[in-house]
């Protein structure tokens, strides 16, 4: 197992994929923090440096493509069938990519936070705003986001893993984490399954203090929040595992 | 330049993609017009035309459709006997443009049939009139095929400028749904917002006392028209003069 991580390693570090969704990130995250700081109804309170972070969180999807990728880009160039003559069962290959993902998805979050940071705290001292950060809820949103950053690495891998061809992952991927979401929050009734949806577990774990969302939806736990997306991560993992993966390679 | 396009539509007709994306289209459209309607957003006859409007989301699938139309040529390597056949980029571009735009338009009536069909029954049983005199539901109306067509042309060119399937993917809907939204806040540049798809889109669909972010003052709908033609129109050509013209892999 150790070796088949390598082998993710070297196959991430090899192409160019990685540097650019990092640069992704990184400009994600910025631009987040500055369009909510730099408006003149922008972040001019320190109660409102909560609320801050958790926006940020949209770079989560950058760091979700660079986990769909992980297993699409190997069925998109057949390099999966020199991977899988190699290693033949699907769930020591799946397992490997997502233990190397989980830990890439710490380092992506981990310079995510870092840029929000960076923009964030010299820029809110500037205009006499204190970023608190023994204040509980400032603490609590900075790991949130820090948490859920990195675990849709996972995700992405997941659904990766399931759908396997890898524009249809992306498309799906995209669209129903940034359009049908929100359609669906918008829908009474339907509404109820939104906080077990990706982005209501993400609000659940970046929580900062205001559980109700809409009309009677109201947020799980913090720790059900990572229950649930790690569930989104590793249940499309084993389907593809035991199912998709297995069929014909062509 | 009629065979070239009867044969992109035989190539869009014989793949499986013009399918699913019709689906999606239709869904989504139809999933927007119930939460508009079941969430009690529309209480008055002039909250109407936001049933129509607020659907422009679903003119990404068919951008999609358009990325598609152009990057799985250069995907699945059949723009090698394609260029064979027409050597020149803006014959293919432009019978691709003309071949897609149809397809938007195919699109965007089958999404607004579905929309109506859902929509003008429930809006009777709410007893709140659907009048087709009232000039900002029928712009709404009349946008969405509009912006179907021009999303589509736009997704053919973004195609056509880079090429790469995935990148395109990424770039475009990363791009319109969220950096988009970031540039709406930044001052300075947020102004810019009305020049970027979605500016031009909200103008040309919403009624004008709302739609936009904020304080931003939207343009005419005749502007907002031309940029959303020159959005469509600009990345296609430079598609067909620089980028096309590179080495086939």
């Amino acid at each position: 197992m150790i070796r088949l991580i390598r082998a993710e390693f070297l196959k991430l570090r090899t192409t160019q994929v990685w540097f650019w969704l990092l640069m992704a990130t990184i400009a994600v995250s910025g631009l987040l923090i500055v369009a909510q700081i730099a408006p003149s109804d922008g972040v001019r309170r320190a109660d409102q440096v909560p609320d801050m972070f958790a926006s940020s969180s949209t770079v989560d999807i950058v760091v979700f493509v660079l986990g769909v990728l992980a297993v699409t880009t190997e069925f998109r160039y057949q390099t999966i069938t020199p991977a899988v003559l190699q290693t033949p069962s699907r769930w020591a290959i799946v397992t490997a990519k997502m233990i190397t993902y989980a830990i890439v998805g710490v380092i992506y979050a981990l310079v995510a936070v870092v840029t929000q940071l960076a923009v964030a705290v010299p820029w809110l001292d500037a205009k006499n705003v204190d970023v608190e950060f023994g204040n509980g809820a400032v603490q609590h949103s900075i790991i949130g986001v820090f948490a859920v950053v990195a675990l849709y690495g996972i995700v992405g891998l997941g659904v990766g893993a399931l759908l396997r061809n890898q524009i249809v992952a992306v498309v799906v991927g995209l669209l129903f984490l940034l359009v049908l979401e929100n359609v669906t929050l918008a829908i009474p009734g339907v509404r109820h399954a939104w906080p077990y949806l990706p982005n209501g577990a993400s609000a659940a774990i970046i929580n900062t203090g205001d559980t109700h969302v809409t009309d009677g939806v109201y947020l799980i736990s913090t720790a059900g929040g990572v229950l649930v997306l790690v569930l989104w991560a590793v249940i499309p993992a084993i389907a593809g595992a035991a199912f998709t993966m297995n069929r014909d390679i062509t | 330049m009629s065979r070239l396009i009867r044969a992109e539509f035989l190539k869009l007709r014989t793949t499986q993609v013009w399918f699913w994306l019709l689906l999606a289209t239709v869904a989504l459209g139809a999933a927007i017009a119930i939460g508009a309607l079941a969430a009690n957003g529309v209480k008055k006859e002039k909250d109407v035309p936001y049933i129509f409007a607020t659907s422009n989301t679903a003119a990404i699938v068919v951008l999609v459709l358009g990325v598609l139309g152009i990057t799985t040529e250069y995907r699945y390597q059949t723009i090698t006997p394609t260029v064979l056949g027409t050597p020149s980029r803006w014959a293919i571009v432009s019978a691709k443009l003309i071949t897609f735009a149809l397809a938007g338009l195919g699109y965007a009536i089958a999404c607004l049939a579905v929309q109506l069909a859902i929509a003008v029954p429930w809006l009777s049983a709410k007893n709140i009139d659907f009048d087709l005199g009232q000039p900002d539901l029928r712009r709404s109306l009349l946008g969405l095929p509009l912006v179907f067509v021009l999303y589509a042309a736009l997704g053919i060119g973004l195609g056509a400028l880079l090429r790469n399937q995935i990148l395109t993917i990424v770039l475009t809907l990363v791009f319109l749904l969220v950096v988009q939204n970031i540039i709406a806040a930044i001052p300075g540049i947020r102004h810019a917002w009305n020049y970027l798809p979605a500016g031009a889109t909200t103008t040309i669909l919403y009624p004008h006392d709302a739609g936009g972010p904020g304080d931003i003052p939207p343009t005419s709908v005749g502007a907002a028209v031309a940029i959303l033609v020159l959005w469509s129109l600009l990345p296609a050509v430079a598609g067909a003069t620089f980028t096309m013209n590179r080495d086939i892999t």
